[in-house]
């Protein structure tokens, strides 16, 4: 066990020391090269004390210093397996992400025609998806994903850079780029909210309409919902104001609870 | 002078150790079983005997306390059994399933010049079938041998894992003896049975280690005053002295190949791993670091040392490549991990690890990372993993005493190997 060991060490160190204790006397003269015998810390040699005080001083400088070095060697390591943990977690994660994503796209199928007859006018569109690129995307390359991906990440990252003009273009690009991608949805929405704050409200409209009709199960469908009423409010459109915020209010989540309060502050 | 006392000190006790004295009183261990699997597997162990006349050993009963130690398994008791066939014709398998019985073994011996054989088989019960028919010999003093052989084909059959029911167990005892301390350096059969000492010494006896092909022992006497590395032939019992270091001496082990020990020395101001050569005698220092390096083991393909050290502040248990020189950190939950040692599958670790407060034995699979603390004793040292990986020894306190528990890798199975007076410590499993 190393208590034991360590003690049995400190107990010969002692013993050791208490040995070498004349040695250690004249080590002033000559103390750089000694230091650098006994353990594999280069010392820079420093000109010789004038008194013996600062000898025994910088031995124990040292000392500090090499527990100093073990302290911080230690968090080192202990970050070093963090970060490799955490990189094999997100790799685990997107990997898991990106499983459940192919799987509900190629899926898609059998929703899309449920989704059809619920939608109404919009059904053709998102029925027409497993037929055309969507599917194929999803269950092409990697790489085709990953581009997607990165490029709808850039944009999201420029608008929380505060970029708004430049996010705009991209998330524009990224739907002319992925008619049909998986993100377009996303990128409507933040198109909306970007277009709420730039108070161009008609194109907001068009935005959050597209996403609770085009893709009405989305994550993102009942935030549109919400900010669709609120985006008709103010157009001035209460009646379709009203009917959107009390969609909203249905539902579930954080856009249920907001769109509840807007409706009481407002109506 | 000094050196000459010294010397002397070393042939007074290589005279003393050479005279082993081979106990003829029971063994000092005994055991008991604390924790078991939730559904063992019964067994019906009929008794062995030679045409009805008792063997010296009761072989049956040894298989069936083997059996019972792992924990894998439930012995019939002997009282309950109908009837005591020796061979597969005279099994009439009613009689056990009566009892519950999901396996029998039976045997009957042959004694002819001075050789027992024992003819033996496995059965299954519900279907009535012979698993194996299987022959075994040895002399009068080896029928210990040839019980545990039985239960190592027999655990083997059933669970798929071959036993360590034949391997022994290398441990330090120290009892006062006439006002003082006495440590003895002890080796027995894995069940506690035919103990040998191997040194007595009024100085400690820490760290024995075996070597690869279980003949040899590598341990740590301060008998010349100091701490020096020794190691013995268990057969001739005869000692060399290899380290005389000023220092600390210590934790040696032996590699896989059985060429070199790795061992701790402070001869260059604080202790380092180095790797000793047995046949060039030459010392290689292995780590370089002003902190403490201990406790090296060496991974089962000889490429790499695990070791303890507190470089990082608190000790952990790090890898070092021997051709590389490359240092990796193995442990990071918790402040205090060491006495590292590995199973034969050199994925699991195996060491003491501090858990709020209290010394424990876990586990740590060096693939996936996860740690397990296998023992609720506390202040553990000294786990020693069997050759089958499926248990592990270590030291522990019951009471005020030291004494030796096991546990199995996957903690359903406990028992103590209680001493019935002074100290046991430092255990070590042999690795065949």
């Amino acid at each position: 066990m190393f208590a034991p060991i360590y003690t049995a060490f400190v107990v010969f160190f002692l013993s050791v020391s208490a040995f070498a204790a004349a040695p250690v006397s004249d080590i002033g003269d000559q103390k750089g090269s000694t230091t650098t015998n006994t353990t594999n810390v280069v010392v820079p040699q420093v000109p010789p004390m004038p008194a013996q005080a600062p000898a025994n001083d910088s031995y124990y400088q040292m000392q500090l210093m090499q527990d100093e070095v073990r302290t911080l060697r230690g968090m080192i390591e202990e970050l070093n397996n963090e970060i490799r943990q955490l990189k094999k977690r997100q790799m685990d994660d997107y990997m898991d992400l990106d499983r459940r994503l192919s799987a509900l796209l190629s899926g898609q199928g059998g929703q899309a025609s449920s989704v059809a007859k619920n939608v109404g006018s919009t059904g053709k569109e998102i029925s027409s998806k497993p037929s055309n690129s969507t599917f194929g995307q999803a269950s092409s390359t990697s790489s085709s994903t990953t581009a997607e991906r990165d490029q709808y990440n850039q944009a999201y990252e420029q608008l929380k850079a505060g970029k708004v003009a430049e996010a705009v273009t991209q998330f524009k690009a990224h739907i002319a780029k992925y008619p049909n991608g998986r993100y377009v949805a996303n990128a409507h929405y933040w198109l909306g909210e970007i277009y709420v704050l730039q108070n161009q409200l008609e194109s907001a409209r068009q935005s959050f309409t597209t996403v609770v009709e085009k893709y009405p199960a989305h994550r993102k469908a009942p935030d549109s919902t919400f900010k669709l009423g609120q985006v008709y409010f103010m157009m001035g459109n209460k009646a379709k104001a009203k009917e959107f915020l009390e969609k909203a209010a249905a539902g579930t989540g954080n856009a249920a609870r907001l769109a509840s309060s807007y409706l009481e502050e407002n109506f | 002078m000094r050196k000459s006392g010294i010397t002397g000190i070393c042939l007074l006790m290589l005279l003393c150790s050479v005279a082993v004295f081979p106990l003829t009183a029971s063994a000092e261990l005994t055991i008991e079983i604390t924790q078991g699997v939730d559904n063992p597997t019964r067994i019906g162990i009929a008794p062995i005997t030679r045409d009805g006349k008792s063997l010296p050993e009761d072989v049956s009963k040894i298989v069936s306390a083997d059996l019972q130690r792992s924990g894998l398994f439930r012995p019939i008791p002997r009282r309950d059994m109908l009837s005591f066939p020796a061979t597969t014709k005279e099994v009439y398998y009613r009689d056990w399933r009566i009892l519950g019985a999901e396996y029998l073994v039976v045997g009957k011996t042959t004694h002819r010049g001075g050789i027992y054989e024992i003819t033996f088989s496995l059965l299954e019960v519900h279907s009535a079938k012979v698993v194996f028919t299987k022959v075994v010999k040895g002399s009068n003093t080896q029928l210990r041998d040839l019980a545990h052989y039985i239960s190592d084909e027999v655990y083997l059959a059933v669970t798929g894992i071959p036993g360590a029911f034949s391997t022994r167990v290398a441990y330090v005892t120290a009892a006062p003896f006439n006002g003082k301390m006495r440590f003895r350096l002890m080796v027995s059969d894995v069940d506690g049975a035919r103990e040998r000492l191997m040194l007595e010494s009024k100085e400690p006896i820490m760290s024995p280690a075996w070597s690869p092909d279980a003949k040899q022992l590598a341990y740590v006497s301060f008998e010349t005053g100091r701490p020096a590395i020794f190691r013995q032939d268990l057969a001739t019992a005869k000692r060399e002295q290899l380290t005389n270091f000023r220092g600390l001496n210590g934790a040696p082990s032996w590699s896989p190949d059985g060429r070199q020990l790795a061992l701790v020395l402070s001869k260059d101001g604080n202790p380092e791993i180095y790797t000793f050569d047995l046949q060039s005698r030459r010392f290689t220092r292995r780590t370089k670091h002003f902190a403490i390096d201990t406790e090296p083991n060496w991974t089962p393909d000889g490429k790499s040392l695990i070791f303890t050290s507190d470089r990082g502040g608190s000790p952990q248990i790090y890898k070092l490549g021997i051709a590389s020189g490359s240092v990796e950190r193995l442990t990071f939950r918790g402040s205090y991990n060491a006495r590292p040692r590995l199973a034969k599958d050199g994925r699991t670790l195996v060491m003491v690890h501090r858990d709020q407060g209290r010394f424990h034995i876990a586990s740590q699979d060096l693939v996936t990372g996860d740690v397990r603390v296998l023992t609720q004793t506390y202040l553990d040292e000294s786990p020693t993993v069997a050759p089958n990986g499926a248990m592990l020894l270590y030291a522990t306190k019951k009471g005020s005493k030291g004494v030796l528990a096991a546990v199995s890798l996957d903690a359903g199975v406990k028992f103590f190997l209680p001493a019935r007076f002074g100290d046991v410590r430092e255990p070590a499993w042999s690795p065949k």
